[in-house]
């Protein structure tokens, strides 16, 4: 598909003017599109903070200590201690199992699928990520879970030596585990798509440069797709990421909702930001309502700077790779 | 080349103007029907509020429109909570919950909308729901079951339990508690009902949310439903409806006069005729109940709405919904798994409708 663009099309000069036009209104809509989005973070930041203000001032610090969440109670107790933890943990797991997949699964349907086979599975992978989240959700309660008890005691008896996967509950099912499968198979059809478009960007003057040198198929993947490739694939797995921080009802539905810090993922429990939002919003009094809306600045915030430091580290790669070259 | 992209720029643009337009919720527009109304007021009123009350209340619209044609009433199960603050807000007609106001809370409607008039408008039991493979008829004695969601009786061969069950044969297995991870009404009746009753056990409070001492959270009685028909040896709660619904059995709960009943529909009415009505009609329930098939966990919910109706053919159309949820309504009850109100109260509820105006 990497057919060259041709590289300049000369204009005849009485078409100027009416290019120029075009050129005006076409700048005015992107300006205005790029506007727009500024515009709305600002909106949503500022009205995160104006509500989240009262909030913060019942629970003063402790708001990034407690682990509960008892806003409506009648000293008011509560704190996203417990569920930020949740949320970067179950996403984070959800990475790791995400990356590998979407990328191996991108790299074979560019690079190593039959170009037919390629296509039609670029359109399931499309498909899978165009399923509505309540569906996972629902799916993962009622057929993953079950189904995801045996291998977590499977896990529990022989990696116990690692204390990830420890259970000392002795119970199985709702866990941080369970949850970060389902957000991994949620974000693998959108980190896996993207990655796919990426590499298909790639020339393919590059491959057959690589494969001219001598270069089995690994080396030439190693050497001309995977390094130009690498901000766009870091941008793939930020858009995972994002999604898997802010997936609401999926977690809601499958998390055990407990209020504590463990990294024992096998043991039920857990609970994330936007589910615990999802969960409480309906019976939340007044403080209730400011509580959840100031953990949602923290999601904001979190999200933010996860995306931040991702781009961070890609410019410096990309800086020390270049400087290499 | 350059025109195409032109326009997906502006397809683009103008697909983002929709998005940003499209924030109108589905309220339903006033569908003034051709035909004639009969006895009863045309006219549109939406409510919001309690999920415990919504089977019923959807229940009651049906009949009720299908009486009076020309009359259109919606009711979205959003959250005691929400259908408060929506009541207050006055993006409704009425509110539902099963909680009544706090003070701060009717002082903010009060100050929107005039006078509050509160009115217990259906009941229901809230059932005890297990998976215990070989037990199907489970008895619970109230110090037992707070003893279970305290997390001080672990395991299913507890000397309490064997106590309340004598000549079952009980595994070993462990106790998984299942409570509700959302803030709840049902929450709040069940360990109401804990602390009244086994103040020593249950420690945790009383409220639509709580800390609990052990178990798993899951979202909606559905959720605790779901979550305890997959896990072996599991226990929650939540309304009948759900209970029945599953096939889950549900424990016979000892009640006051010392017999284990079951939460039947009858059982509930029974519990609920004990409640002293205060003159407010914010009824609380009576946990002890003294008459032998009372079933003890059981619960009123409430309907909101302002006693002098700004809009008075709105306020019409209300107040014969009304009439008609806590008179013949109630009827419907049984067959919903919620328990008709005790006839002093529906009485009572009656004078308070006919006050609306």
């Amino acid at each position: 598909m990497a057919v060259a663009a041709p590289t300049s099309e000369p204009l005849a000069p009485r078409q100027t003017r009416e290019v120029r036009r075009g050129d005006r209104v076409f700048r005015g809509l992107t300006l205005g599109s790029g506007l727009l989005i500024l515009i709305l973070i600002v909106a949503i930041a500022t009205f995160l903070v104006w509500k989240a203000i009262p909030a913060f001032r019942i629970s003063g610090l402790h708001f990034f200590t407690e682990k509960g969440w008892f806003p409506d109670a009648k000293p008011a107790k509560f704190g996203v201690a417990a569920i930020a933890f949740g949320t970067v943990l179950s996403s984070v797991i959800a990475l790791i199992l995400v990356v590998p997949v979407a990328i191996g699964a991108a790299l074979a349907l560019t690079e190593l699928a039959p170009r037919r086979l390629g296509t039609v599975g670029g359109y399931v992978m499309d498909v899978l990520a165009a399923v509505p989240s309540v569906v996972y959700g629902l799916w993962g309660v009622f057929f993953l879970v079950p189904k995801l008890i045996p291998p977590q005691r499977w896990l529990s008896v022989h990696a116990s030596f690692i204390p990830l996967f420890q259970n000392k509950s002795n119970t199985f099912g709702r866990s941080v585990f369970a949850a970060s499968v389902v957000l991994a198979i949620m974000v693998l059809p959108i980190v896996a798509a993207i990655a796919r478009e990426v590499f298909r960007q790639v020339p393919r003057a590059h491959r057959e440069a690589a494969l001219a040198l001598g270069a089995t198929r690994w080396e030439t993947i190693r050497m001309a797709v995977l390094p130009p490739s690498r901000s766009g694939v870091v941008g793939a797995v930020m858009l995972g990421l994002g999604r898997a921080l802010g997936e609401t009802i999926a977690v809601a539905l499958v998390l055990a909702a407990t209020f504590n810090i463990n990294l024992r993922v096998l043991e039920p429990g857990g609970n994330t930001i936007a589910a615990n939002i999802a969960t409480k919003f309906g019976e939340a009094g007044i403080v209730g309502r400011e509580a959840l809306i100031a953990s949602g600045l923290v999601l904001f915030a979190i999200t933010l700077a996860v995306n931040m430091a991702a781009r961070a580290v890609v410019y410096r790669s990309t800086r020390i790779a270049e400087g290499k070259v | 080349m350059r025109r195409s992209l032109g326009l997906v720029a502006v397809l683009a643009a103008l697909s983002m103007v929709a998005a940003a337009c499209g924030s109108d919720n589905n309220k339903k527009s006033s569908s003034s029907g051709t035909t004639v109304p009969t006895a009863c007021d045309p006219g549109t009123v939406s409510g919001a509020g309690s999920t415990f009350v919504a089977n019923i209340a959807q229940q009651w619209i049906k009949d009720f429109q299908s009486k009076c044609s020309g009359a259109t009433v919606t009711y979205q199960g959003v959250g005691s909570g929400a259908g408060i603050q929506q009541f207050t807000a006055g993006t409704v007609d009425f509110g539902a919950s099963d909680v009544v106001m706090s003070a701060a809370e009717e002082q903010g409607a009060v100050a929107k909308g005039g006078q509050v008039s509160t009115i217990p408008w259906s009941g229901g039991g809230i059932a005890v729901e297990y998976n215990l493979s070989g037990v199907s008829n489970l008895k619970l004695s109230p110090e037992t079951l707070a003893g279970i969601f305290a997390g001080k009786i672990k395991s299913w061969d507890d000397q309490a339990i064997k106590n309340d069950n004598s000549g079952v044969s009980l595994p070993s297995s462990g106790i998984q508690v299942i409570h509700r991870s959302d803030g709840s009404g049902t929450t709040a009746a069940f360990t109401g009902y804990l602390a009244a009753v086994a103040p020593m056990v249950w420690t945790a409070g009383a409220a639509k949310d709580v800390p609990w001492p052990t178990g798993q959270g899951a979202k909606g009685s559905d959720g605790v439903t779901a979550a305890v028909k997959q896990a072996s040896g599991a226990i929650g709660y939540a309304e009948v409806s759900y209970a029945k619904g599953s096939g889950l059995p549900m424990a016979s709960i000892k009640n006051a006069a010392g017999s284990f009943v079951q939460p039947d529909a009858k059982n509930v009415t029974a519990a609920l005729s004990e409640a002293q009505i205060p003159a407010d009609l914010k009824i609380k329930p009576n946990y002890m109940p003294t008459g032998a098939d009372a079933y003890p966990i059981s619960t009123f919910t409430f309907v909101l709405a302002y006693t002098k109706q700004k809009d008075p053919a709105k306020g019409k159309v209300l107040k014969d919904f009304l009439t008609y949820a806590v008179g013949q309504g109630q009827s419907t009850a049984d067959m919903l798994y919620y328990a008709p109100l005790p006839t002093d109260l529906q009485t009572k509820d009656k004078a308070a409708v006919d006050a609306i105006s």
